[in-house]
């Protein structure tokens, strides 16, 4: 019996609940107070560093110090693009890839040799030739017996100029493509060495290589 | 027909591009003057074609030639 009018001397001490109402209301009216209350803080501030004097003079010290900076890195920073987009991308330097390839063909005892050279321009810039110095070198294995393991050598035959008076240059990403019908008095015993050189008016020079071996041509008699 | 030696450009990754070097001027020279001679030796082949008839005569190389 005491015990239960001890607790119920308890309940009434404590606080009464908050009024549903009132938080009800808070909740709708949030923003409007907080933004008064901002405002409110805003206007204290401006109250008090309104008398402060701004030296103008320090300020525009610091702010050009500060765009020299973002300049001069902002310079550095484009300076590496470029080396690396220009320079090490090799971006409009002279980028070639000749190719050179041949086949036999032998049409009424006569044998023939079918080279068909290929180039193509995969950088940016138009390249111009050297035509008279852009050749087809053909060259002949030399049979010989050997006791070690050698290369076998071989000897220039003949030297045949690639590009036609209208071949002056290429343009990017042009593929260039020429065929030559070469007469042979005698077929090689093992093969022919084709090596396709290019030179570009700008001094550089690139070369292609491959091998028609004899064998190709037997195949060419059997079909 | 075998094609075991024709390199096609598709074989090759884009971006690909072959080596290239400074010719010397010798090198550049001595190609000149190889072309030289097979332009004289081709010259002499189809002068010979003509005689025999079975290249019809240039007027341009004719006109030179004079």
């Amino acid at each position: 019996m005491t015990n239960s009018t001890s607790h119920s001397v308890q309940h009434s001490v404590d606080p009464p609940e908050p009024d549903p109402d009132f938080i009800k209301w808070l909740r709708e009216n949030c923003v409007p107070i907080g933004g008064m209350a901002v405002g409110a803080l805003m206007f204290c501030l401006l109250a008090h560093y309104g008398s402060i004097t701004i030296d103008w003079i320090r300020t525009k010290d610091f702010t050009d110090a500060f765009a020299n900076v973002t300049q001069s890195l902002a310079l550095i920073a484009g300076g590496v693009w470029a080396y690396f987009k220009f320079a090490k991308g090799r971006t409009f330097q002279d980028r070639l890839i000749p190719n050179v390839s041949g086949k036999f063909i032998s049409i009424e005892g006569s044998v023939f040799l079918v080279v068909r050279t290929q180039l193509q321009n995969v950088g940016l810039s138009q390249i111009a030739f050297d035509q008279e110095a852009s050749l087809l070198n053909v060259f002949e294995y030399v049979p010989s017996e050997v006791e070690k393991i050698v290369n076998v050598e071989n000897k220039r035959l003949t030297s045949l100029q690639v590009f036609g008076k209208n071949d002056r240059s290429i343009e990017p990403s042009e593929i260039l493509e020429r065929q030559t019908l070469i007469a042979l008095p005698w077929v090689s015993k093992i093969g022919y060495h084709l090596e396709f050189n290019v030179l570009a008016d700008s001094g550089y020079r690139w070369r292609a290589t491959t091998i028609v071996d004899r064998s190709e041509f037997e195949d060419n008699d059997k079909g | 027909m075998t094609h075991r030696n024709n390199n096609l450009l598709d074989r090759f990754p884009p971006g690909f591009s072959a080596h290239r070097y400074r010719a010397t001027p010798e090198e550049i020279e001595q190609y000149k003057q190889w072309n030289q001679i097979q332009r004289e030796i081709q010259e002499r082949y189809r002068k010979k074609l003509i005689e025999e008839g079975l290249l019809p005569p240039d007027p341009e190389s004719d006109e030179k030639r004079v």
